[in-house]
């Protein structure tokens, strides 16, 4: 291998990423401006969710009982349905999330320390808000019957003090209140910087496509030194991406960065390493820039956002699965990026995953200097 | 005018013949993609590793802890001995929530008198969906826990059962709260926007970057006439995948069809126009196939925040909820879940279509004017 040849190689490339200016600005600034809008926009926070309430009762202890339902703020009782079929079409066209129905004599059986049914109905298409409220109206119900036998329990003298016994300390850690930006930031420039890879597998393509790779074939270069002075230019262009998201997320977005800048670097240019190695594969297997398009997406677009990690716990995949995530450069990059900016972790704990990236990288990369032979078709 | 437009969809299939491993990626690609993630995403966010310190160890904390155990959500493989070891553990990220039984519990439960009976749940915040998770379950099970033991040993005290309110729940339209019946068809909604958005954004800048543009331009075509060609193999593409996929969603991942089908058909032909015009506005932008394939993405991923797949857009800022409009996926995930789901017929979702029509009309208009600067 030759220095001076890579470095030519090197020089070339890097003088194609700046050529095209629009391109360019869209590869390093389109994840900053995506990190922004995923950040302003998410929150997985299920709150004021819509419900309609039927009071066959009408009593006391039922306006009670509704106006506490709403007082935390996660359920907002948007609807007093007149009749049964009111509520029916309240839930059917998406007004109202579920329905809670108050039997007539729910106060005079609970007083007489009876049992009383309620009927809530959820709209089950999206199963986490419809969990979600469930859990609320029976933890709220179960309080009410509480404080109702509290209250039986000292009109007859025995005081068993007073309401909602059970303090559940809930606790998150790195990430006290849980707030969206915070929270997801890391695991989004893990996502984002997915862009340049994809963009680096078009852009080898395109070699191929316009036919500019017979006049390199014709010179002395070597596939490792093509292969090597391709690749460095685009890891840079990454690196540049990466430090300009880790800014805005830290400066603008206000997520703290708890681990070392140093580490987020070197890291970072571990992923551009195994994700460009990819890059680099399919350009070398595929013919034209639409099919480079296409296998890059489906590559690192999708898996990198629904596999990943991100959206959905890998602890909760089926073990198939788990072995498909762990293949993706992002799913260790998003827990490296998760580690350093809120853990505060060091390699000590990121061994494995920076480990994990490194053989990947560069296990791809020699499979793509030995398959890739300087000829055409 | 006819055989123009027939010449240019000739043309495309040429194209397309040629490049077979483009063809397999954009026909199977989609649909191998839609099993893998909705495979992965199917199930209800479940088995988080978890730890759990009793540092009371009586009989009632051994029985919080097998409630714990017992549900879903939480596989108890850790239990440490204190919270440094804990901590550790959320560290290494081995596990995703620890629940410590303070000294106490048991006592505290068990005399109707005292005044707060603490568990404390400790929750990894850098992952924000299984820390929800954790937190909503974890509520539920300790609550309902403690509850059902506080009602027994007080009603046992004021000698009689205290009054029990039973919630009874009927989940409608989707009643076994599958999760898959939620996932499977948003993914299949967002594979078919990406394989529309992406051939219809590239057919053009293709043409431009390979220079092939100006020999289109000197032909008697006209401009409308090149798009509608360009569109036709898109579509013809785009629907072919869609129909498969459909085929996977409802037989493979049992998603129900309770709605018309022909119905749904039709919809997603006319879904799959609105994309259309995205695709070819950015295309008619772009001047590399690169440039193309960057606005889509960013338009794929700006489309994904706003779908209300993976956040509730209800809970968006009133700017976002605003944007969130303006993206057709949104309309598109809602009418389709709406059919599928709940049988619903047009006079339940005939907002999301006027509105999905609105974006359809400005959309291709705007592209229409703007090629048609370009072409001519």
């Amino acid at each position: 291998m030759n220095l001076t040849r890579t470095v030519s190689i090197m020089r070339k490339e890097m003088r194609h990423i700046l050529r095209d200016r629009r391109a360019f600005v869209l590869v390093t600034v389109s994840p900053v401006f995506l990190l922004l809008v995923f950040a302003y926009s998410m929150s997985v926070e299920i709150k004021n969710v819509a419900i309609a309430i039927l009071d066959y009762d009408q009593t006391t202890l039922s306006r009670r009982y509704r106006d506490g339902l709403a007082s935390t703020g996660d359920i907002v009782i948007r609807y007093w349905p007149r009749d049964y079929a009111e509520m029916q079409s309240r839930l059917e066209r998406r007004q109202a999330k579920a329905a809670v129905v108050i039997p007539a004599g729910f106060e005079e059986e609970l007083l007489a320390g009876r049992e009383t049914s309620l009927q809530v109905i959820v709209d089950g298409t999206d199963p986490s808000t419809a969990n979600h409220t469930i859990t609320h109206i029976a933890g709220y119900s179960q309080e009410v019957a509480l404080e109702i036998l509290s209250e039986a329990l000292a009109r007859e003298g025995i005081d068993v003090g007073q309401l909602s016994p059970i303090q559940l300390r809930m606790r998150t850690w790195y990430n006290p209140t849980l707030k969206a930006i915070i929270g997801w930031v890391p695991g989004l420039i893990a996502i984002v910087l997915g862009m340049p890879a994809v963009a680096a597998t078009l852009a080898l393509t395109a070699e191929k496509e316009k036919g500019t790779l017979e006049a390199l074939i014709t010179t002395p270069v070597q596939r490792s030194e093509l292969i090597i002075g391709k690749l460095i230019p685009y890891v840079i262009s990454g690196l540049f991406s990466a430090v300009l998201c880790a800014l805005v997320g830290v400066f603008w977005l206000g997520t703290p960065f708890r681990g070392s800048p140093l580490l987020y670097v070197l890291l970072s240019a571990d992923f551009f390493l195994a994700a460009l190695s990819i890059s680099l594969v399919i350009s070398v297997f595929v013919p034209s820039q639409q099919a480079a398009m296409a296998c890059a997406m489906l590559i690192f677009l999708f898996p990198g956002f629904f596999m990943s990690g991100l959206f959905y716990p890998i602890a909760s995949m089926p073990p198939e699965m788990k072995m498909e995530a762990y293949m993706l450069p992002t799913t260790h990059y998003l827990t490296i990026t998760r580690g350093l900016f809120l853990k505060g972790l060091d390699m000590s704990s990121l061994w494995p995953f920076a480990a994990a990236l490194l053989a990947m990288g560069l296990g791809v990369t020699g499979v793509s200097i030995v398959t890739f032979k300087k000829r055409l078709g | 005018m006819l055989s123009r437009i027939w010449h240019i969809v000739n043309k495309e299939l040429i194209h397309l013949r040629r490049d077979i491993l483009l063809v397999s990626f954009l026909v199977l690609g989609p649909v191998l993609e839609l099993v893998f993630i909705a495979w992965s995403t199917s199930s209800p966010i479940e088995h988080l590793p978890t730890a759990i310190v009793d540092r009371d160890n009586t009989a009632l904390s051994r029985g919080l802890v097998v409630a714990l155990e017992n549900s879903e959500t939480f596989d108890a493989g850790y239990y440490p001995a204190n919270e440094e070891e804990l901590a550790s553990l959320l560290d290494a990220g081995s596990v995703s929530a620890g629940v410590v039984i303070p000294p106490g519990f048991g006592k505290d439960l068990s005399s109707p008198a005292s005044q707060s009976i603490q568990v404390q749940v400790i929750l990894d915040g850098s992952d924000p969906t299984a820390a929800r998770a954790a937190e909503m379950s974890a509520r539920g099970v300790i609550e309902s826990y403690a509850y059902r033991e506080l009602l027994q040993n007080w009603g046992y005290l004021g000698g009689r059962l205290g009054g029990v309110i039973r919630t009874d729940y009927r989940v409608w339209f989707n009643e076994e709260l599958s999760e898959a019946n939620y996932t499977v068809p948003s993914e299949m909604g967002f594979m078919l926007e990406m394989v529309a958005l992406m051939i219809a954004a590239i057919s053009i800048a293709r043409e431009r970057e390979l220079g092939t543009f100006e020999k289109l331009m000197v032909t008697p075509i006209r401009s409308w006439e090149l798009i509608v060609g360009k569109a036709i193999p898109a579509v013809v593409i785009s629907y072919f995948d869609f129909l498969i996929m459909l085929g996977i969603t409802i037989f493979v991942f049992g998603v129900p069809m309770k709605g018309s089908l022909p119905l749904l058909l039709v919809l997603a032909l006319f879904y799959i126009f609105v994309e259309l015009g995205w695709g070819l506005l950015i295309s008619g932008f772009s001047r590399t196939q690169l440039q193309a394939l960057l606005l889509v993405m960013m338009l794929y991923m700006v489309g994904m925040v706003f779908s209300g797949y993976a956040f509730p857009v209800d809970t968006m800022p009133p700017l976002m909820q605003a944007a969130a409009n303006l993206v057709p996926i949104k309309h598109w995930l809602l009418v389709m879940r709406d059919i599928m789901l709940k049988g619903a017929g047009i006079n339940m979702f005939w907002k999301e279509l006027v509105a999905l029509a609105v974006l359809g009309i400005i959309i291709n208009s705007v592209t229409l004017t703007v090629l048609r600067k370009r072409l001519d």
